[in-house]
This record gives structure tokens, sequence and C-alpha cells, in this order.
């Protein structure tokens, strides 16, 4: 299994000030992770608008419908990301937070952001894909990130309900 | 008119991108991780290290005292302090002391064995994560894969430097190691040093002002026949012969009064006929652009006059032998200068005391060529007062150098040879070149020209005899 500061370790190489034990930064750290997530999803999906639009000049309109389908889910995964209620938590209002729900904020963290970076990585590589004209599979490709995105708002709304009912 | 697709050509599958993009992000998490475990073993190896070191120190320092404590024993032996009966007495009494001593020296040994197993299986770990990103790193060659291709790569580099530091740790725990073997070498010596004096074994008694004459005599020679130009040295490394006309590098040397009296104070150390352990350093060096830039060094011609310079400042006199111990101990830290800076160091040591049989036999290699310590080294050693050289004369390395180290100059070798030549002379019709080559040992040129030279006085005549060859004849 891997280590607590492992994890932590890793976190805080891409989230700048990621810590939740103070509870001045707690709010902070917060913050940093869902604009990192609306960071990065914005990128994966500025790398999907520019397949759609060459599919939609190579007349290929299924799959422009599929990446439409697609950006609308990451459209409205960031609106739910952004507005997430998440100040009204009350791990954000006390001093000093137990270990076991400091554990859980970061294990949540660490999947959210396994799954963003997978979600990065897969949008990259279809896009790569794409210039190189290797194209035939791209629906299925298209349907697996879209199901991984799904898996990710699930970890973040599971997130937002162990936050919320603390 | 359908348009012709510029991208959605469908050329073939993507693969599963998903799965791809998964096992990129798994990769770059797992080099990270093992970057950092490699980095932190690297460093608990090296604080290991660190106090080993420690432990070594303290223990040199034991073996220091009783090394002095078996000196002034000698000392006081030597000057009739001590009759035999109590210097036996004295030296009983240090049996324990010495068994602990090497017992220690082997506990480090065993400690250094651990750690020298310790790295060898980190570089096997090593070796087997660089054969794996090596595997990974051509098996991921098309452009989609390039990040793991670069991950790959990035950790190659960072093994080959961690591997690098590890491969220079274990060389310098191996000379450690040999060193501690001296050391215990010199400890099992420590007592023929008083039993030699008691059972007076000693073969040779040099003063301190003949020791220091023979120094002198030697570094002076070896310095005229340096400059006797154009000098010609051979590097064995590149198979080149440099031809010298001018040296840019030379120094000398000596080991100054530090060693004085083995910290005795009531003996005149001032004395300037103390033999100092003088050396003369020749070295060829090449610079990488003929005008500017640092030199990098490609042979190295050392000679030096090696005593027991304590003997000489506290008894005035000396009659040990040089051991095999005591030459590793000047040897060791010549080949590792040497091999770290890759040049060739041809060595001649000289002793007015002589050399120790064993030592005598190790030099001059036998059927085994035990002599050949590393490519880097060849050795030579001098016996300053009777003149004599020892060196294997299968080891074509020394052989180009054994002139310049030799206590003679050829005229006196020709001088020597015609007075042997002429004595042989005398009750024969006629020599033979190559029966007088094998019979005097000599070198051929030398034979030859003292020939010539004899001829010059009317001696005898030089005459190429059909069968026989060169003879000198009535």
């Amino acid at each position: 299994m891997v280590g607590a500061s492992s994890v932590i370790e890793f976190l805080g190489k891409l989230i700048p000030g990621y810590d939740y034990r103070a509870k001045k930064s707690r709010l902070n750290t917060d913050r940093s992770v869902r604009e990192k997530m609306v960071r990065d999803l914005k990128k994966s999906a500025s790398n999907l608008k520019e397949v759609s639009d060459l599919a939609y000049r190579d007349g290929k309109r299924e799959i422009v419908d599929h990446i439409k389908d697609l950006l609308k889910t990451i459209d409205l995964f960031i609106v739910e990301i952004e507005d997430a209620p998440f100040g009204q938590s009350p791990l954000f209002k006390v001093d000093t937070v137990n270990d076991d729900d400091i554990d859980h904020m970061i294990e949540f963290d660490r999947d959210l952001v396994e799954h963003l970076q997978i979600i990065t990585k897969t949008s990259d590589l279809i896009y790569d894909h794409v210039l190189k004209g290797e194209t035939s599979d791209i629906i299925i490709q298209v349907r697996k990130l879209k199901k991984e995105l799904e898996v990710m708002k699930n970890t973040f709304s599971d997130r937002l309900d162990y936050f919320m009912k603390r | 008119m359908v348009k012709e697709p510029l991208f959605f050509k469908d050329n073939g599958d993507m693969g599963d991108v998903y799965a791809a993009a998964k096992q990129i992000i798994d990769e770059t998490h797992l080099s990270r991780d093992e970057r950092a475990r490699i980095s932190n073993v690297t460093e608990e190896r090296f604080n290991q290290l660190t106090g080993k070191f420690i432990e070594y120190d303290t223990l040199d320092e034991e073996n220091k005292r009783y090394q002095k404590t078996i000196h002034d024993l000698r000392v006081r032996l030597l000057k009739g302090d001590l009759n035999e009966d109590e210097a036996k007495k004295a030296l009983d009494a240090l049996a324990g002391d010495r068994d602990e001593l090497q017992k220690k020296y082997g506990d480090l040994v065993g400690l250094l064995d651990t750690q020298l197993k310790n790295i060898d299986l980190e570089l096997a770990t090593l070796e087997t994560r660089e054969q794996t990103l090596a595997r990974e790193r051509d098996q991921y060659h098309s452009a989609l894969h390039l990040e793991v291709t670069w991950i790959a790569e990035g950790e190659i580099k960072e093994i080959e430097s961690i591997k690098e530091i590890l491969k220079k740790k274990r060389q310098s725990l191996v000379e450690e190691k040999a060193l501690i073997f001296i050391k215990t070498d010199e400890l099992a010596e420590s007592v023929s040093l008083v039993e030699d004096v008691i059972g007076k074994r000693s073969k040779r008694y040099v003063s301190v002002d003949d020791a220091h004459l023979h120094e002198l005599n030697f570094i002076a020679r070896f310095d005229t026949k340096m400059h006797t130009y154009p000098v010609k040295c051979f590097s064995p490394l590149d198979g080149t012969t440099y031809i010298v006309t001018e040296w840019k590098s030379h120094y000398h040397y000596d080991s100054g009064t530090g060693e004085k009296a083995g910290g005795l104070d009531d003996i005149d150390t001032d004395n300037g006929n103390l033999p100092l352990n003088m050396g003369s350093v020749y070295a060829i060096e090449e610079k990488a652009f003929t005008y500017f830039g640092k030199g990098k060094q490609k042979i190295v011609i050392e000679a030096f006059s090696y005593c027991n310079t304590k003997d000489y400042a506290d008894l005035g006199f000396d009659t040990r032998m040089v051991t095999l111990s005591a030459v590793m101990s000047v040897i060791g830290p010549n080949i590792q200068r040497a091999e770290e800076g890759n040049y060739f160091h041809a060595l001649g040591i000289a002793s007015p005391t002589g050399w120790d049989d064993p030592v005598i036999a190790w030099v001059q290699g036998g059927d085994l060529g035990s002599s050949y310590l590393s490519r880097n080294v060849a050795v030579c050693l001098i016996d300053s007062a009777s003149g004599e050289i020892y060196y294997n004369p299968h080891d074509p390395r020394i052989q180009s150098y054994i002139d310049y180290f030799r206590p003679e100059f050829d005229l006196e070798r020709i001088n020597k040879m015609k007075k042997l030549i002429s004595d042989e002379f005398l009750n024969v019709e006629y020599l033979e070149f190559e029966k007088i080559v094998e019979k005097l040992k000599e070198d051929r040129f030398i034979i030859e020209k003292a020939f010539y030279a004899l001829e010059r006085e009317k001696i005898g005549r030089v005459k190429f005899a059909e069968g026989v060859g060169l003879v000198f004849i009535r």
C-alpha cells in the first residue's frame, strides 16, 4: 500500500501549498485542487474541440456528435466543480481535524488527480492519433473517455458528500 | 463531388488509448518512486560508509601506538638499554595487543565485505531496472509514446550516474581492504623487527651518512639520465613512444623532517645528513588543444629512495631490508592515482638496505608474473648500495625504463665490463660474444661497446666468425 507521506508528496508536486492540517490552508488547498481539475479538464476539452473541428471539416458528423456529447459532459462537470459548496463544509470551520478525515480527504484528492491525469493524457493521445490518420476506432475511444469522466464525477460527488456530512 | 478526408482517413486503429494513457501515468509514478527509493538507499549506504571510516581511523591510531612501542623496544635493544631476555619478555607482553589489533582488522574486513556485497546487490538491482527501462524505451518507439521514452531515458541516465558513484565507492572499499591487509601484514612482521635484533639476523649495516649519500647519488643519476635528450618514453596504454627534448613537468620532493625520531625529543634530528626519502618525478602531458586547456598526464616516470627514516633518526643507522608490506603500502596510492588519471606510471624505488627476499621474488614475477599489479603501473626496485636492479624481465612495460633507473651510467657499465672481459681474456685465445652476454648478464650493447673499447686499447680484435658470431680474439 502506498504510504500517506508519499501521496502527500505526490500531490504536493502537482498542487502548490497542498496541506489540510492547518485550518488557514485547508480551504486554499481545496480551492487549489478544484482549480487544478478545472484547468486540466479545460485543456482536455480544448484538445477534443480541435478533434471535433477536424471531424467536421472531413464530414464525420457521427464523430462530431459523440465528441459534442463528451464536451457537454465536461462543461457540466466544470460548472459542478466551480460551484460546489465546499466552503460550507464543517471540515473547514473547525481548528483541528482528526487524522482519519485528513486521510480521507487526501485519498479522494489522489483518486481525482489520477483520473484527471488519465483523462488529460487520453485526450492528448486521441488528438495525436487523429493527426496521424489512425481514426477507425475513435468513437470507441471517445466513449471510453466519457466513461472515465463519469467515474471521476462520481468520485467528486462522493468527496462532496463526505465533506458536507462531517 | 465528395471531399477527400484530410485527417479521418481511417488508416488504422488508435488501439486502447485509455490503457496507453494509464500506462504512461503509471510509468511516470513508478519511475519517480524508483528514483526516490534509489536515492534513499544510496544515502543510507553512504552513511554506513562514513561510520566505517570513523572506526577505521580509531583502529589506525591504536595500530600506530603499537608500532611505536615496537619501534621503541627495538631502539632500546639496539642501544643496549635492554638485554635480550628483557626484550623477549616485553615482546611477549605485547602479543595480546597485537592479537587484538589483528582481530579488529579482521572484523573490519568482514564489515567491508558486507558493504561490498550490499553494493553488488544494489548494482544488480539497478542493472535489472536499467534493462527493463531499455526494453520499454525500445518498445515504445512511436511518437505517441515519446513521454515513456523520455521517462525511461531520464531514469536510465540517473541510474547510470548512481551506478558510477556506487562503483567508485566499491573501488575505494576494495582499496581500503587492501590497505587493511597491508596493516595486518605489518602487524605480523612487527615481532620480527625485534626478533631479528635478538637473533642478530641483520645482513647489512647502513649508516645515516651512507644512506643519505646513496639517496643523493640515486636521484642525481636518475635526473642526469632524464636530461640526456632525446628521452624516449613508451606508454603501453596507448602504444605510443613519446620523444622528449625538454621536460615541461618535473619536480623533486622529500618527506621533510616531519617523521623525525618517532616523537623522541632527546635525539638530534636536525642532522643534515638524514635521508629524506627523496623523489624525482617527470611527467609527459598532452593538451586537448595546442595552446590552451589543462594538460592531461600520459606518462609519469618517478624515482624515489625509500628508507626507514625513523631508525636513521633514532639510531643513526638501519639494518632492515624493505619488506613486501612496506612496498605495497608505497605502491598502493600510486596505483590509485594512475588508474584515476588513466596514465602510465613507471616507478623505480631504491633502498640502501636492500630488499627482502620475498620482495625480490615478487618483483621478478617468476613464472606466475605476480608483479603485475595494475595495467597503469610498472615497478622496478633498486638496491642503491650494491647497484643491483630487480624487475620482471617478462614485463615489457618496465623494460624500456630500466636504464633510466639503473644506478650506473653507461660508461661505468662499459668500464666494469671491460675489466671483467679482460680478466676472462687472460687465459683464453678468444671470447664468444653470446657466451659473454650470458655469463656477465649485461645488456648486449654494453658488451659490444666494451669489446670495441678493448679493441681500441689494442688488447684484442673484434671479428665476425661464421657460425659463431661476434668474437673477441687475439
